[in-house]
């Protein structure tokens, strides 16, 4: 303004009518009459989601859960939104502004978490495939704000407690490693928790000695329909371990081999358990050409054994394994 | 007239917002309601899950906690905000649970917009307030009425009765008087929306995940003179690297690997800037630089990196030594530990509770080496091992949390090594590496194709014990061996036992096809 730089005020005298303090939306129209009327805006707008958190509280001399379920809802979309009516589209309709599947091969695929998937129906509103979670009560969302608003309580659900051990092709170890601690329970009506689960992270706790509730871990949950089983894996066992060891590789032929598999397990506990051995990679052809325990195959690249170890003892599997690889 | 709205949230991906149906009649006024000061504190720390074995970093604690606050809290009839102050500020909000209030739970919130000079003036944008102009000369303050119009980029835009002018464009100082109440606040809070019928009194527990701490064992093992025995003890070290203290607090901490799911962080608005962006200012030929007032946040973030938070942590004081022991007690699959009295957890402090004192546990010293067959090598020390079990008849049989070891050796009570200990359950095989021996070295000879001769060099006054494993390639296996071998984990291995001061011999042969 000067070039002396002293100071200068510029004052306006209005503000010119096409600046706003936030992008707005206009609309031109034509009426016959003047008045008050109603008018609905409807807009898509990213920045603002839900997930569903759940605490599970595992009584473990009777084997039952109790499960509450919240709906977390985050707003950054830079508006709050007074005093809402709200509804929750659960199901991932497709946004095609979205980035794509993500690389899933590059990321070890995650361990399944439903058994089985449910066919049971809900009673839940729906909108087509999705199910739909009407906040009962108006609501104000607040910029940057999370929130939670409960949606299923249910008590005494009959769960189970259990270890299980995955291990890779080729999988050995110098040391015993840990089996995972799962606990499963269903989701159907008449024994389980009889409602569908919308996709997010189930925490787990158990009570202390002194009857105060303690964190045993958390498990991801996909969108599971009413009727499903679940295993969730809530971490590490620390006094069930399992080494997995390969005793022997005998090639047969140009492409033909032999391995001899030893899985040695340890129960430091005072009673015994039983562990899933999951024995994971037999493409192919392979084939079990000895073991000294029945199999099962849950599918035809896995073997399953479920090994009793005694309470404060130790337990064997041997298993011989005919593959091309 | 007031606007309905709705919204339509889709879960993750899409949310469709728009009004769907009429207005109903709003709630009623809502209290708001402060939780007491916690009269109970509980918190149950976890390690940092990716660990699997050694000593917590004070800089960079990636475990967590389980907090268990026990507040007094008194709410009116009707539908109150109940906010609780001071909680960790690494709550996980969505992990928050409530419980023993004697009124319904409508909702739980968590308000990330914090207090800072840009919310300050979005949130007074529209209304009346104060423009203070000081005059730089005569020190005489001009107090204006007017009105911000926009704060759109963090330029300030306002109004009063002379007209419309841009903040602090003229060169002049200038600043607002904001209206003191606006709702934020400087940390995360927490508060919960509940109604009740009559009014309530009563305690309420509030748990919820934390993250910023961790914890480990920190293992001294001093080994005999004649390297038969060992006495282990070891302390629990934990750590709080949150701004908030728990004073008094009943203390455990969980050893065992919990799952914890990568969960996104709820978003905060630490505010932006306010700028003052007008034409070019002072002469033609130099452009100024803008004014800025720096937020709050941004301060924080300049103070931490600057050194203020790491150095805060770094400089904490030495871990404090007390007398009581911890008690241990199976909690699921895990092993829980808790501190007998109540102690308190101060902020950014990192605290020793003693785990266990045993004595006398016999050991075995093993030196050993793991070769590649067909692999050369010239003298390369061997590693020392001092053996154990975890059994009851070696005075141990108790699990033993993973930590760090410091192994010192009886004489003068040096420190020989550390060594990293993963998780031990009972009856499991205690092995703690004390580094390489440059007193016992390994040569590896090629003598043929196929065989090999490994020459053991102990210039030790005593006789060792010695443990070679081979890797073998797929497929081979070692034919011949003027040793007695064994099989153990799949792999050849030879035990010998080499004199004082002398050197042994061990000559192998492997065969590439078994059948």
């Amino acid at each position: 303004m000067r070039d002396d730089g002293l100071p200068v005020r510029v004052i306006f005298d209005k503000v010119p009518e096409n600046l706003r303090a936030r992008p707005t939306l206009s609309v031109t129209i034509t009426s016959a009459h003047a008045g008050m009327r109603p008018a609905t805006l409807s807009y898509l707008t990213p920045g603002l989601g839900w997930k569903a958190d759940y605490v599970a509280l595992y009584d473990e001399a009777g084997s039952k859960i109790d499960v509450q379920g919240w709906i977390t809802l985050t707003n950054s979309s830079g508006t709050t939104y007074e005093n809402a009516q709200t509804l929750l589209v659960a199901g991932s309709p497709t946004a095609v502004e979205g980035t794509g599947p993500a690389n899933t091969w590059r990321s070890p695929r995650p361990r399944p978490t439903v058994q089985q998937a449910g066919t049971e129906s809900g009673s839940r509103e729906r909108l087509g495939d999705y199910y739909l979670y009407p906040l009962s009560e108006r609501s104000t969302i607040a910029n940057l704000q999370t929130k939670q608003v409960g949606f299923l309580d249910v008590h005494g659900v009959p769960a189970e407690h259990g270890y299980e051990f995955r291990n890779r092709w080729l999988g050995t170890s110098d040391t015993a490693q840990s089996a995972k601690t799962v606990y499963s329970f269903s989701t159907s009506a008449h024994s389980g928790l009889g409602d569908q689960l919308p996709a997010g992270i189930l925490r787990f706790y158990l009570r202390d000695r002194r009857g105060d509730p303690e964190f045993i871990g958390e498990s991801r949950i996909e969108h599971t329909p009413m009727g499903s089983t679940l295993s969730l894996a809530t971490g590490d066992a620390f006094d069930v371990k399992v080494r997995p060891v390969v005793d022997k590789r005998t090639r047969l032929g140009a492409a033909e081999w032999q391995t001899d598999m030893r899985y040695e397990f340890s129960n430091a506990l005072p009673q015994s358990v039983t562990v899933k051995l999951l024995q994971q990679g037999l493409w192919g052809d392979s084939r079990i050409t000895a073991e000294s325990q029945k199999s099962t195959r849950p599918s035809a690249e896995t073997a399953a054994w479920a090994v009793t170890v005694p309470a404060n003892g130790k337990a064997e599997l041997t298993a011989s394994f005919d593959t091309r690889f | 007239m007031r606007s309905a709205i709705c919204l339509l949230l889709a879960s993750g991906l899409v949310p469709i917002a728009g009004p769907l149906a009429a207005d109903t009649a709003a709630s009623g006024t809502v209290a708001e309601v402060s939780a007491d000061a916690p009269s109970e504190l509980k918190v149950t720390i976890y390690r940092d899950p990716f660990r699997g074995a050694g000593s917590i970093d004070l800089d960079r604690l990636e475990g967590f906690a389980l907090v268990s606050e026990t507040r007094t809290v008194h709410l009116p009839a009707g539908e109150s905000r109940l906010r609780f102050e001071g909680v960790a500020d690494g709550i996980e909000p969505s992990s928050a649970i409530v419980t023993g209030l004697a009124a319904q739970v409508l909702e739980k919130n968590r308000e990330g917009a914090l207090l800072s000079p840009s919310a300050l003036v979005a949130q007074a944008q529209g209304k009346p307030l104060v423009l203070i102009r000081t005059n730089s000369r005569t020190g005489v303050v001009e107090r204006t009425p007017g009105t911000i119009l926009s704060d759109a980029e963090g330029g300030v835009v306002f109004r009063t009765s002379e007209g419309v002018e841009a903040l602090r464009c003229s060169g002049l100082p200038e600043t607002f008087s904001f209206e003191p109440s606006t709702g934020l606040s400087s940390h995360p809070t927490l508060s919960v929306l509940a109604r009740s019928l009559e009014p309530v009194s009563g305690m309420v527990t509030l748990s919820y995940l934390a993250r910023g701490f961790d914890w480990a064992a920190n293992y001294t093992a001093t080994l005999s003179a004649d390297e038969t025995r060992m006495d282990l003890g070891a302390w629990v070290t934990l750590a709080n690297g949150n701004g908030v203290g728990f004073p008094a607090a009943q203390t455990q901490v969980v050893a065992g690997r919990v799952n914890r799911e990568n969960d996104e962080v709820e978003p905060i608005d630490v505010g932006g800037p306010i700028l003052a962006r007008c034409w070019p200012r002072g002469s033609t030929s130099d452009i100024p630089e803008l004014l800025q007032f720096d937020s709050a946040a941004a301060l924080a973030r300049k103070a931490a990196k600057e050194g203020g938070a790491t150095r805060a942590l770094a400089a904490a004081p030495l871990p404090q030594m007390a007398a009581q022991r911890v008690t241990e007690e199976q909690l699921g699959d895990l092993k829980l530990y808790r501190v007998p009295q109540p102690t308190t957890v101060a902020s950014r402090q990192s605290k020793q509770v003693r785990l266990l004192d045993r004595t006398a546990i016999p050991v075995t010293v093993v030196y050993g080496a793991d070769l590649a067959s067909g692999v050369t090598a010239g003298a390369v020390p061997a590693i020392k091992y001092l053996r154990s079990v975890n059994s009851t008849a070696n005075h141990l049989g108790l699990p033993l949390p993973s930590g760090r070891v410091d192994a010192f050796g009886e004489h003068r009570g040096l420190l020989e090594h550390e060594a990293d200990l993963r998780d031990l359950a009972v009856d499991e095989e205690l092995e703690i590496s004390l580094g390489t021996s440059p007193d016992v070295e390994v040569t590896v000879v090629k003598e043929g194709t196929d065989s090999e001769r490994i020459e053991i060099a102990n210039a030790r006054a005593r006789q060792i014990r010695f443990e070679l494993r081979l890797s073998l390639e797929e497929g081979a296996r070692v034919v011949r061996s003027d040793r007695p071998m064994e099989t153990k984990n799949g792999r050849p291995i030879f035990r010998l036992d080499v004199p004082a001061n002398s050197t042994a011999t061990l000559r192998y042969q492997i065969g590439k096809r078994s059948s």
